[in-house]
């Protein structure tokens, strides 16, 4: 099986699963599918996102091959998502026991929707509903993110945001380079009187920035500093050298594995694993069996 | 319910892994989850991929390396290789010059409770 098949196994294991244990279990009795399957849909978008599995269905992937294509489409699928949870949180404020039986035709719709955003994705506009009549197609996803609530955005735009705050951002830039010319300008105006006004001497301005180092600046010019500093700056350095060999925090390829065996024969290791994820170069990488060897230097 | 067994939630670490937490840790901050539906998920997400992979993968790879680091805490083996290479049966040969990897206990399914 490949990588592709078995990470769609485990979505669709997990789902089907978890859909028919919730009603056994008094805590998550009242647990609405729709929301099972809105996690299926936002965890297999981002497995998409990160490459890790092909697209399932054949039309959006030709329909995502063209940008602009792909934001419309996303923007349609965002907006189903919100259309559902919002309408999950007005059941939520209601009586649950009355609404359960209204939910399955209500939380129906979004699935419905779908052929509107297969229509959308033939470059047309892709909120048909859309009121305010703009011509160009960017103004309208603008439009409708920066309606959503800002917590809601960040849950359906996992994606980076490649249409919303542009505009913004392209009035800013205009505005930017003008006020930083401004800006610097007025440093250097603010620069010339300070030094023009207190006309430091070099050696009086240089070494003191702070103040509590007064000692050991002194210190540093009597010895003359250029030995002191080499230390200095070495152990910094030394600093510097420890954390780049942890190497714990930033690691990009990994192995999550199960040992059966880890043997050591002088300065060597070997290894038997089994049932481990490689995640190497960014491709994800199944195995049942792996054996290593590891020389210890 | 009905399984009791434990299973390693070391996977929870990997790609599909990450992309459940981050789509749960959302809808769980917006409120559109429990607490208890987040975890049902996760356990279930345990089982279901300690399952699939010892179940439904039969692919083999060897591997070698210098080892960096190796550390055994809490019966978790953790290297870091430099200059790894992976080769799968395939011939397949990835290259990668620091790789991490941690590995739990495949003989002890069942962690004692205990701690």
């Amino acid at each position: 099986m490949s990588v592709d098949s078995v990470y769609k196994y485990i979505v669709f294991d997990v789902i089907r699963n978890i859909k028919s244990n919730i009603k056994n279990d008094s805590d998550t009795e009242n647990v609405d599918e729709s929301i099972i399957d809105e996690i299926q849909t936002m965890w297999l978008d981002r497995l998409t996102q990160q490459g890790a599995i092909s697209q399932n269905d054949p039309d959006e992937t030709t329909a995502t091959q063209t940008q602009p294509q792909q934001s419309a489409l996303s923007t349609v699928e965002h907006e189903n998502v919100r259309n559902t949870l919002n309408s999950l949180i007005q059941l939520n404020n209601k009586s649950q026991t009355t609404t359960t039986t209204t939910t399955s035709s209500t939380f129906g719709n979004p699935q419905q929707y779908l052929p509107p955003q297969k229509e959308a994705s033939n470059g047309t506009s892709p909120t048909i509903n859309s009121s305010n009549g703009n011509n160009n197609s960017n103004n309208n996803n603008n439009s409708n993110n920066n309606n959503l609530p800002s917590s809601l955005r960040s849950i359906m735009n996992p994606m980076p945001q490649n249409d919303g705050t542009l505009d913004e951002s392209d009035n800013d830039d205009e505005n930017n380079s003008n006020e930083s010319n401004n800006k610097d300008n007025i440093d250097k105006l603010i620069i010339d009187g300070f030094t023009k006004k207190f006309n430091f001497n070099e050696s009086e301005v240089i070494p003191q920035n702070d103040g509590l180092n007064d000692d050991d600046d002194l210190d540093d010019e009597e010895i003359g500093g250029g030995v002191n500093k080499v230390e200095e700056d070495s152990l910094g350095s030394d600093l510097d050298d420890d954390e780049d060999d942890d190497p714990d925090p930033i690691i990009e390829h990994f192995v999550l594995c199960q040992y059966e065996k880890v043997s050591r024969i002088k300065n060597k290791r070997k290894c038997n694993f089994k049932d481990g994820i490689m995640h190497l170069n960014g491709k994800d990488t199944l195995f049942n069996k792996a054996n290593g060897e590891m020389v210890w230097m | 319910m009905a399984n009791k067994q434990n299973y390693y939630e070391l996977y929870r670490k990997s790609t599909i892994g990450e992309a459940l937490t981050d789509t749960l840790e959302e809808l769980l901050i917006n409120q559109y989850i429990s607490n208890s539906l987040y975890q049902k998920i996760l356990t279930q997400f345990d089982k279901t991929i300690n399952e699939a992979l010892s179940n439904t993968v039969k692919a083999k790879t060897t591997f070698k390396g210098n080892l960096h680091t190796y550390r055994f805490c809490d019966n978790v083996w953790t290297f870091i290789l430099d200059n790894a290479q992976f080769k799968t049966e395939a011939n397949e040969i990835v290259r990668v010059d620091r790789v991490k990897i941690v590995a739990c206990d495949a003989n002890v399914q069942d962690p004692p409770p205990s701690k």
